[in-house]
C-alpha cells in the first residue's frame, strides 16, 4: 500500500521538480534586478560603468555568485526541458477544438515552454556578444580596465541587434509575468488576502524588466551617449 | 432547433478514431445534450448500427460519470455544471457542436466518447482515505472542527472525480483532483494522522499514472463543475514539501 515512499522517488516527484523550477526561477529574478541596476549605470557614462564592471569581475564573492548562477541556470533549463517533454507525453492526441480561459496566465498563448527556450538561446548569444565579446582596454584613473562600455555601445548601435534584444526582453517579461506569481503558488504561498498583491507584483515586475532593460539600447540608438 | 453534432467515433482503444457528423432537427430547447445523444442512439439502433458510447449515470450533476469535451470545453459551456446538466438552449440554432472524449494519455479512450478514468481510483486507493477503527459510532460533537476548516474541507469534498480538470489542463495534469482529496482530508482532524503519508503516496501514484505537471494556468478551476479553487493545489504543494522534508515518512 503506502509503504514504499522512497526518499529517492520524492525528489523526482512532479511537485518537487516544480518547486525546484520555482526556486531557481526566483533566484534568477533576483539576478535580473541586480543586472538591471548594473545596466542603468550605462546611463552614467563610460567611467562609472567601466569602474563598476571592473569591480564586478574582480570580486571573489561576485565570481562565486556567478558560478552559482550558472548552476541555477542549468538546473532551471534541464528540469524545464524535462517538464516540457513529460507534459507533451501526457497528451499525445490533440483536441480538434480547444477553448481556454487563461486566468492563470494572461498570455497563455505564449506559454512558458515557448518563452523559456527562446530566453535560453538569447542568454547564450548575449554572453558571447558582450561578456565574451570584443575586448577593448582603457586607462581610467591610473588603472587599465576593460572598456565594456564601448563594447556595449558598439553592439547596440545596430538596429538589428536592438530589435533582437527587445524581442528577447518581451519574451523575458512574459516569462516572469507568469513565473513570478507561479512560484508562490508552487510553494503553496497562497492566501486570499495576498494573492492579488502577488499577481500584481508579477505584472509590475514584468513591466520593470521590459521597460528597464528595453529603454537602454533605445537610448543609445537614439544617439544619447 | 436544429444542430449538426460532430461526434468522435472510435471502435476501441487500439483503433484510430474519426469524427462523424449527425444532423438533427426539431430538437426542443429543453432537451439535454445527453438526451439528444440518446435519441441519436435510438436511431442508430433501429438501423442496426453501433450506438455512440458515452458515460453517464445520475444525470443530476453529482456522480461524476458524465464527461465529454464540447466545443473545446470539458462539460461544455456554462460554469459550474456537468455535461448531464447541459441543455440544448445553451447552443445557437443551426450550430455545429463538436463532441470529443477527454484527451489525456492517462485516460485512454475505451470506445467512442468513453475514457478509462481508473487512474483516479488508483490515486484514491493510494491514500485518499482515513483509517478508522470499527466499533460504536462516535459522538458527533466529540471532535470539534473549526467552522472555516469545515467549510474549506467541504468545498474540496465537492469534487466528484469527473476528470474535467485533467481534460482542460494543457498538460493533462491531475493536480486539482488530487489536491481536492488531499485538502479535504487534511483540513479535518480525522485526516491528521495520515496527512504526510497521504500526500506523498497520492502524488506518487499520480506521477506514475502519466499525468502532466501543473503549470498554474488555472484552466482546471475554470471548468470544474464544482468550482474547486486552485488554492487547494497550493495547499497540496505546501504539504508535499513539508511531508518530504520534515515528516520522516520513508520506505
Ligand atoms: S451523469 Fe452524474 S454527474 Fe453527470
Amino acid at each position: 500500500m503506502s509503504e514504499a515512499t522512497s526518499e529517492l522517488y520524492s525528489w523526482r516527484a512532479s511537485i518537487i521538480k516544480k518547486q525546484l523550477m520555482a526556486l531557481t526561477g526566483l533566484m534568477m529574478c533576483g539576478f535580473l534586478l541586480v543586472h538591471l541596476a548594473g545596466n542603468l549605470l550605462l546611463l552614467k557614462g563610460s567611467d562609472v560603468f567601466n569602474q563598476f564592471a571592473y569591480l564586478m569581475v574582480n570580486n571573489p564573492i561576485i565570481i562565486g555568485l556567478e558560478w552559482l548562477l550558472l548552476l541555477v541556470f542549468l538546473m532551471h533549463t534541464t528540469i524545464g526541458f524535462r517538464l516540457i517533454l513529460e507534459n507533451q507525453r501526457a497528451r499525445t492526441k490533440a483536441y480538434a477544438v480547444r477553448s481556454t480561459v487563461a486566468r492563470g496566465s494572461k498570455f497563455a498563448f505564449i506559454s512558458m515552454s515557448v518563452t523559456g527556450p527562446l530566453m535560453m538561446v538569447f542568454i547564450i548569444v548575449h554572453l558571447f556578444d558582450l561578456k565574451f565579446g570584443s575586448e577593448y582596454l582603457v586607462v581610467q584613473s591610473d588603472l587599465e580596465v576593460r572598456d565594456l562600455y564601448r563594447t556595449v555601445v558598439e553592439f547596440y548601435s545596430s538596429e538589428v541587434n536592438v530589435a533582437i534584444y527587445i524581442a528577447a526582453m518581451c519574451a523575458t517579461a512574459l516569462h516572469v509575468q507568469h513565473g513570478f506569481w507561479s512560484a508562490f503558488q508552487t510553494f503553496g504561498l497562497s492566501h486570499a488576502r495576498y494573492n492579488r498583491l502577488v499577481e500584481l507584483s508579477s505584472d509590475v515586475f514584468a513591466l520593470v524588466i521590459l521597460i528597464g532593460f528595453g529603454m537602454i539600447p533605445i537610448y543609445f540608438l537614439l544617439g544619447y551617449s | 432547433m436544429r444542430f449538426t453534432l460532430r461526434i468522435w467515433r472510435q471502435a476501441q482503444q487500439e483503433t484510430t478514431g474519426r469524427f462523424v457528423d449527425f444532423a438533427v432537427e426539431d430538437i426542443p430547447a429543453e432537451m439535454s445534450l445527453l438526451e439528444l445523444l440518446d435519441s441519436i442512439n435510438r436511431g442508430l439502433i433501429l438501423e442496426s448500427a453501433d450506438p455512440v458510447a458515452f458515460d453517464h449515470d445520475c444525470r443530476e450533476g453529482i456522480c461524476g460519470m458524465c464527461s465529454l469535451v464540447i466545443n473545446g470545453r470539458p462539460h461544455g459551456p456554462g460554469a459550474g455544471t456537468t455535461t448531464c446538466q447541459l441543455y440544448m438552449r445553451s447552443f445557437a440554432d443551426g450550430e455545429t457542436i463538436v463532441v470529443e472524449p477527454f484527451r489525456a494519455d492517462a485516460f485512454p479512450v475505451v470506445k467512442d466518447l468513453i475514457v478509462d478514468r481508473s487512474a483516479f481510483d488508483r490515486i484514491i486507493a493510494a491514500g485518499g482515505y482515513v483509517t478508522v477503527t470499527t466499533g460504536q459510532t462516535p459522538e458527533a460533537n466529540d471532535i470539534l472542527v473549526a467552522k472555516e476548516n469545515a467549510e474549506e474541507a467541504m468545498d474540496a469534498a465537492a469534487c466528484i472525480g469527473c476528470g474535467a480538470c485533467v481534460a482542460a489542463c494543457k498538460n493533462a495534469s491531475a493536480m486539482l483532483f488530487v489536491a481536492a482529496k488531499v485538502s479535504h482530508l487534511s483540513l479535518l482532524p480525522q485526516g491528521q494522522p495520515e496527512k504526510s503519508r497521504r500526500v506523498l503516496t497520492m502524488v506518487r501514484e499520480m506521477d506514475q499514472s502519466g499525468f502532466g505537471n501543473c503549470s498554474n494556468e488555472a484552466e482546471c478551476e475554470a471548468v470544474c463543475p464544482k468550482e474547486i479553487s486552485i488554492g487547494h493545489i497550493a495547499r497540496m504543494n505546501r504539504q508535499y514539501l513539508f511531508a518530504m522534508l520534515l515528516s520522516g515518512e520513508r520506505s
